[in-house]
């Protein structure tokens, strides 16, 4: 009885040793053994009790709950989700123009563009300027323009809308070209300056936007503003137009529109029109008519080991025929005359970026050839020409440092010796 | 040159022409401009340039960092793939190190993306410094991957590159956007000088004055915040 006993008990010793060895091992998790799980491994009971899967889920889901909250208070505690951004330009100048005093000038331009949310967006932009004292000597102050206060809405991602005060696109000048840190001279060409023939800002609305086809895109923007006013009383200005009406004279309105294609990457084409009946009440009616083709082309060029710059612009500008101080009240007239302005510029700009000194990169030379023609029987008639050559040295991508002599073909218009310090910011 | 005469005011634009340069020669190539960045012959130690640059003794730790900071943050980083991250418009430079470019070369090829393909639309970077080449340099050399890919791992490595080579990454799509669009007008403003946040407003004031399309806008923005 005794052995039998002794028999059964290590028969259940080895059954109860077998199981225990054929046992899944603790560490063994879905089937898988850990690498630290081996039979030397201390008893489970010495180690931290493992914890199952539901244990690791269940700790899983309440850190993302955690995680949930501090992302709900971090997002509320915000300061909101509309994005603003300050930019803009500065330049100081001086001017010395051949019949007149020359003068140092700053000009401050801060920019400010509000993205409401992804497709609503506001762009203000004021102009201050120093106004120097009139022969008198008085007169000396700061000038603050409100230049662009506009709201635009993007409708697709071909085409968006706007209102407001907006640059008027009609050639690529003013929209992308003429802030000083981006312009290659000091000057603006004689188109686009004071007593020029194209439009520069507006108050109205405008749709524009851009279709990509093939390898080329083409860009359009069609307008509506309050449109320019006729001059019709001042004897050095008669039937120019004064681009800078922001409070209509009357109810029609100046239509117009750019188109462009970039056939190529480094060239841009566009024509532009406007139509409008600028005369003011009480005038006869004066239609308007302009048209502007315009070219921007860059391209880095291995003849010349650098970056060329080409850009012009030609403008026609056709208002109806008229009689301006018919009566003589006035003290000018009767005054009438073929009333077609053209004008342009051409420029070109080079600028030696594979030169081994990097001073000789950063020196840019510019060269611009403008031209107006205004009817000779027009106050202030004639055809102006001139050449303006120029240095710029880069400070920066955005800082440029620039120096120009502008001077006339022929002698109609002032010469001008330009410096000008600007920075876009 | 403060009076109204013709003849002194020409003389006064020569001299400007003159002096303005001799005067940025003198001063700022080597002060303001500086930032640690000098004139090539001035400062930058002339190096040897071995015609094979694999090992190149003349790049330092240092430079190799300074340089990968300048590769992420200018730009390059959204065109070029290193360790398989960045853009695909221009070559993957993973192993750049490992294909006997000499420091010469390379330094051209920054300076002058066109100076050997003139069809390239890699951008120039004139505003780089020498030092900073240099580094850019140090870093394109340090490239290299482990060990070649031999039998089945080559082969889904040239699978891998073929598939990811077929997409047009918007990174990628966006620096050369960003480059012939915006570059059309003006220099071009370093990534580096705007957050993710400003970049989306500035984009949106382009995308209305240029205009842009809305792809367009969206891949430069992504180049730009990859890049910035």
């Amino acid at each position: 009885m005794r052995w039998r006993r002794l028999f059964f008990r290590h028969i259940v010793i080895l059954a109860l040793g077998v199981c225990a060895y054929g046992a899944p091992d603790p560490n063994e998790v879905g089937g898988a053994k850990k690498e630290s799980g081996t039979l030397n491994d201390p008893p489970a009971a010495q180690q931290a009790a493992p914890k199952s899967q539901e244990q690791i889920q269940r700790d899983i889901d309440r850190l993302d709950r955690q995680v949930a909250r501090a992302l709900q208070i971090a997002e509320g505690s915000g300061l909101g989700d509309t994005k603003l951004l300050i930019t803009g330009s500065a330049a100081a100048g001086y001017f010395d123009p051949e019949d007149g005093s020359s003068t140092f000038t700053a000009e401050f331009n801060p920019m400010l563009l509000w993205q409401l949310n992804e497709r609503l967006f506001f762009e203000g932009e004021l102009e201050l300027a120093l106004e120097g004292p009139d022969l008198n000597g008085e007169g000396s102050e700061t000038a603050a323009e409100l230049d662009l206060a506009y709201l635009s809405y993007i409708l697709n991602d071909y085409v968006l809308v706007a209102a407001g005060k907006f640059v008027v696109p009609f050639t690529a000048y003013h929209n992308h070209l003429d802030p000083s840190w981006i312009n290659r001279l000091p000057t603006d060409p004689l188109v686009y300056g004071d007593g020029g023939i194209a439009p520069d800002t507006g108050v109205g609305a405008f749709v524009t936007g851009a279709v990509p086809c093939r390898r080329a895109v083409f860009t359009y923007a069609a307008f509506v503003t309050n449109g320019p006013a006729l001059i019709t009383d001042d004897p050095d200005a008669a039937g120019s137009l004064n681009f800078d009406n922001f409070n209509d004279l009357n109810n029609n309105k100046a239509l117009g529109f750019r188109v462009a294609c970039l056939p190529i990457p480094q060239l841009e084409v566009g024509y532009s029109f406007e139509f409008s009946r600028p005369n003011p009440p009480g005038f006869q009616t004066v239609r308007s008519t302009i048209h502007g083709v315009d070219l921007n082309y860059l391209a880095h060029s291995e003849a010349v080991r650098g970056q060329v710059t080409a850009r012009g612009a030609w403008i026609w500008s056709n208002l109806s025929d008229a009689t301006y101080d018919p009566t003589g009240l006035l003290g000018f007239g009767p005054v009438h005359f073929d009333n077609d302005r053209n004008g342009g510029y051409a420029e070109v700009a080079y600028r030696p970026t594979d030169a081994g000194e990097r001073w000789l990169r950063n020196l840019e030379f510019a060269l611009r050839y403008d031209r107006l023609e205004i009817p000779s029987a027009a106050p202030g008639g004639g055809t102006q020409r001139q050449w303006t050559p120029g240095i710029d040295y880069w400070l920066t991508s955005r800082t440029v440092l620039k120096a120009a002599y502008a001077f006339g073909e022929s002698g109609d218009v002032p010469d001008m010796f330009a410096l000008q310090f600007a920075t876009g910011f | 040159m403060i009076h109204g005469d013709s003849n002194q005011r020409i003389l006064a634009w020569l001299a400007a022409t003159v002096v303005i340069p001799g005067f940025i020669i003198a001063g700022c190539s080597n002060t303001y401009l500086g930032s640690g960045q000098q004139a090539r012959d001035s400062s930058v130690p002339a190096r040897a340039d071995p015609p094979n640059a694999p090992g190149d003794p003349n790049s330092s730790p240092a430079g190799v960092e300074s340089g990968q900071k300048i590769f992420a943050t200018t730009g390059c980083a959204g065109c070029h793939t290193t360790d398989g991250k960045g853009g695909l418009a221009g070559p993957d430079l993973s192993n750049e190190g490992n294909k006997g470019r000499s420091r010469d070369w390379l330094t051209t090829k920054i300076r002058n993306p066109k100076a050997d393909n003139p069809q390239s639309i890699m951008p120039a970077y004139p505003t780089l410094s020498d030092e900073q080449v240099n580094n850019l340099v140090d870093y394109m050399l340090s490239l290299k991957t482990a060990s070649a890919p031999t039998g089945a791992a080559a082969a889904r490595t040239m699978q891998g590159r073929q598939t990811v080579s077929t997409v047009s990454s918007p990174i990628a799509v966006g620096g050369t956007t960003w480059s012939r669009r915006c570059g059309q007008c003006h220099n071009l403003r370093p990534p580096s000088e705007y957050s993710d946040a400003q970049w989306a407003v500035a984009m949106h004031h382009m995308r209305v004055r240029v205009p842009l399309t809305g792809p367009e806008q969206k891949d430069i923005l992504v180049f730009l915040q990859a890049s910035n």
